[in-house]
């Protein structure tokens, strides 16, 4: 499909003492499963709400489906959300929740049954066993459906998500990101999913938008996101990361654990190295960086080992394959490759 | 041991009920309903009975909607404001009457129906205010929110989502405020003025002297079934939210 | 902006509760002019007498009601199994049904017994009244105790009785203190009871009804009422003080 679901311009709004988010610029491609990821707090429920148009915003324009929404009101915007608390109506049933829209709508009854039934077999709820349950008659895992199949019945242009499974457990969390990534092959339509679980992004999305402290840092693919993140906060926040701290000397640099071989420098005099764990390999010679160093710590995570090392007095964190022998206090020889690192200015 | 004693205290509290409902059915050793008859004959039991059935029933309609609006309107969000609706409960009623009397004296506001109901719903908002605001979760908020999204408008949300949810709350706060009003005593006569009476009132008349007779107990009676079947709409209008 | 939806109910009680009680203090200072004389009045020995009396009567109803409340409650809380939703019912039925009329109730028994008009009888009127209002409380805190910390005490060792004293008795303090309350303050200025029930028995509310409805006297009947609701105050003060030190 060409074109894009949601345009955000230049959007800022402020709350009466802090501001939640600042000139924010988002293009959402038609049919893409977009998340918007960030710590608490970092304003991407409130990004959620203005394309909503529960909240609109200070300045900056807001078109969903090419047309400017700015100022239109929630219910005339046509988009669906999944709300945190789910927010099921608790004195209508099941099929009354997903016919809601509709009803407002004025459509047909036939038509209401019709598309409800369709709804409610698209997340995998069988609609003669449960259309007529109460609401509090169902299990966390089920109400959850029910909220998709509420908020896809009106056929929006997007699927607003807002931490849709932050209240479930481990298994029923993994088993119900497959059925929303499912779920949304079946609909084609565009899913605007918020979180701050940087393992449900990258596995659900198309592409991730990292959002801190009410500023875009960063969108791109996940694999973009993860190999190259574009600022320190985004290399911190997802996985896991060793940041060295450095200074320019030599066309290298010089650090506590002594030089170190980078391929690309920006001019800054002070920087921080950031190395991924997994890129850090033991007992391999034939890097550009290669380091004597001592095992301090080893955990054995499934198939991997989570290694903690010493260079001087620093520490680093390497993941290795289990298959390697390593032990404390082993004295070990580790490296990574030039190009494996990222500068960042410190 | 404890038993008994649990026995004992539960007599206690029952066997004068008991005894007022009894003795009302009673006329020399013979079971008769005339006294309640004759409570329907006497014109002043009348009038009073419609005075405090008026008084309770508007006390209430008002009440109820001036609480459960605030109530929705705080939706436990501002607790500063919600301790102005606590201190109506806390204070003691007699306190809270005398002040009312001033208040009506120095406006020489005439003392009568109008002075008792306004009266009655200060402190029935108060009432409301806590039961409906105890019962509406935090969570309305975004459930008029997802009503919004899905293509409700304001009033249409109001109307399918607010009103249904806050209702059983509405109900109950309805049946304590009428019990409230219904059977008040002390902020009524403080308030009230000549020719105007409750059946409060009229019970206090003649047992403030510690006259006991047939046709009070019959009064005591009837008001006690009122209170008795407005408490069982409760229980069930509670058991049945759950 | 939801919040306007308020004010309607916020106007109202500041016109018809709020300001009603600023208007008693400003009687209480003699209104139109200014005096502390209806304060002083109050010092008077006549009126001590009556504090003194009310204060009696409150003390030995909050007793009493505490003596037969805790028991009560205890059972209810922890021994009464299938029954404890009934009895628990039986507790709050009589909330619904208003002191005077109760008061009449105890009345048609204790004037076959001759008892009117004496001091048992006000004491009884009064106790057959709060006895509710105290078992409610503390009902509600020895709910929360509840029996794997009486087992826990077992299991290490103490006795019953110990139990009792050492875990039972501490753990249901909050509610004690709020039965107390509860009983002890409207206690102190009732008035039907002691007016139906022990006929000229004086106490801080049947002397505010005589000033007020009997010799219309506003000013030493708001200085009595100002007294009483500084005492009211005062109470609640401490009370919220120490349900927020309980909950640390």
């Amino acid at each position: 499909m060409e074109g894009f679901a949601v345009e955000l311009d230049g959007v800022s709004k402020s709350y009466s003492n802090f501001e939640a988010v600042r000139d924010i610029k988002l293009k959402i491609r038609r049919g893409e499963f977009f998340s918007i990821l960030g710590p608490s707090g970092s304003g991407k429920t409130t990004i959620l709400r203005l394309i909503a148009g529960l909240l609109y915003p200070d300045k900056g324009s807001i078109r969903l489906m090419g047309k400017d929404v700015t100022f239109v009101p929630a219910y005339k915007r046509n988009v669906g959300m999944v709300f945190q608390d789910l927010a099921l109506f608790p004195h209508l049933n099941v099929f009354e929740n997903v016919a809601y829209g509709l009803k407002v709508r004025k459509t047909p009854e036939e038509e209401i049954k019709r598309k409800v039934k369709e709804c409610l077999e698209i997340v995998n709820l069988d609609p003669e066993k449960f259309g007529k349950r109460k609401i509090n008659q169902l299990s966390g895992g089920q109400q959850q459906r029910v909220a998709i199949a509420r908020a896809l019945a009106i056929e929006p242009s997007v699927l607003l998500l807002d931490e849709p499974l932050g209240s479930l457990d481990l298994k029923l969390r993994q088993h119900m990101m497959s059925e929303l990534k499912r779920i949304q092959k079946t609909v084609k339509t565009t899913f605007v999913y918020v979180t701050h679980d940087q393992s449900e992004a990258l596995i659900m999305s198309d592409r991730i938008a990292v959002i801190n402290q009410g500023s875009l840092e960063q969108i791109g693919t996940p694999a973009e996101i993860y190999e190259n993140p574009a600022t320190k906060f985004v290399a911190e926040f997802i996985g896991e990361m060793n940041f060295i701290p450095a200074e320019v000397y030599n066309g290298g640099l010089i650090s506590e654990i002594g030089y170190i071989k980078v391929s690309n420098l920006n001019g800054a005099k002070r920087v921080l190295v950031a190395i991924r764990p997994e890129k850090i390999k033991i007992g391999c010679r034939n890097l550009d960086n290669v380091y004597n160093a001592v095992v301090e710590e080893v955990a054995y995570v499934g198939g991997f080992l989570s290694v903690k090392a010493r260079i001087n007095d620093f520490c680093l964190k390497c993941l290795t394959s289990s298959d390697l022998r390593v032990e404390e206090n082993q004295k070990v020889e580790l490296g990574w490759r030039a190009d494996d690192a990222i500068i960042f200015e410190a | 041991m404890i038993r008994f004693l649990v026995l004992l205290i539960f007599m206690f509290l029952y066997i004068p009920i008991v005894y007022v409902v009894a003795s009302s059915f009673i006329d020399g050793g013979e079971i008769t309903t005339k006294w309640f008859v004759k409570l329907f004959e006497d014109r002043d039991i009348v009038r009073s009975f419609y005075n405090s059935l008026s008084i309770a029933l508007l006390s209430t309609l008002f009440s109820v909607i001036l609480g459960s609006f605030a109530a929705y309107a705080f939706l436990k969000t501002n607790k500063r404001f919600e301790s102005l609706f606590y201190t109506p409960i806390v204070i003691p009623e007699i306190t809270e009457a005398l002040s009312l009397l001033l208040f009506y004296r120095l406006l020489s506001f005439p003392l009568g129906f109008y002075s008792v109901l306004l009266g009655h719903i200060a402190f029935n908002i108060a009432f409301v205010f806590i039961i409906v605001n105890a019962r509406l979760s935090s969570q309305l908020r975004s459930i008029e929110d997802a009503s919004l999204t899905l293509g409700a408008d304001e009033v249409q949300t109001f109307l399918r989502v607010t009103v249904p949810i806050a209702m059983p709350g509405i109900i109950a706060a309805s049946l304590i405020a009428f019990t409230l009003s219904w059977d008040n005593f002390i902020k009524t006569v403080f308030t009230t003025g000549p020719g105007f009476q409750t059946l409060p009132l009229l019970i206090w008349s003649q047992a403030a002297r510690g006259v006991v007779s047939p046709s009070l107990n019959a009064l005591t009676t009837l008001m006690l079934f009122v209170s008795l079947f407005l408490a069982y709409l409760y229980a069930k209008i509670s058991t049945k939210r759950e | 902006m939801r919040h306007f939806l308020a004010l309607p109910a916020i106007i109202y009680l500041l016109v018809l509760f709020y300001l009603p009680f600023l208007i008693t203090l400003l009687y209480s200072f003699g209104f139109p002019g200014f005096t502390l004389k209806h304060y002083s009045e109050i010092l008077d020995p006549l009126y001590l007498k009556v504090f003194i009396n009310s204060l009696i009567l409150a003390s030995i109803t909050t007793v009493l009601c505490f003596i037969l409340a805790y028991p009560l409650s205890y059972y209810i809380a922890l021994k009464a199994g299938k029954w404890k939703n009934f009895l628990l019912l039986l507790v709050i039925l009589p909330f619904w049904i208003s002191f005077l009329l109760r008061t009449y109730a105890i009345m048609t028994l204790l004037t076959p017994l001759g008892l009117m008009f004496t001091f048992p009888a006000v004491v009884i009127g009064m106790v057959y009244d709060y006895l509710p209002f105290m078992i409610l409380p503390l009902y509600a805190s020895l709910e929360r105790v509840g029996r794997s910390q009486i087992e826990a005490s077992y299991v290490l060792g103490a006795k019953p009785s110990q139990t009792f004293l050492k875990i039972t008795l501490p753990l249901s303090k909050s509610g004690i203190f709020a039965g107390v309350l509860l009983v002890f303050i409207p206690a102190l200025g009732e008035f039907v009871v002691p007016t139906m029930l022990g006929g000229t028995y004086a106490t801080i509310g049947t002397i505010t009804w005589d000033l007020f409805l009997r010799y219309h006297n506003w000013w030493k009947g708001s200085a009595l009422s100002v007294v009483y609701m500084a005492l009211v105050l005062l109470a609640i003060t401490i009370y919220i003080k120490r349900s927020e030190r309980i909950e640390l």
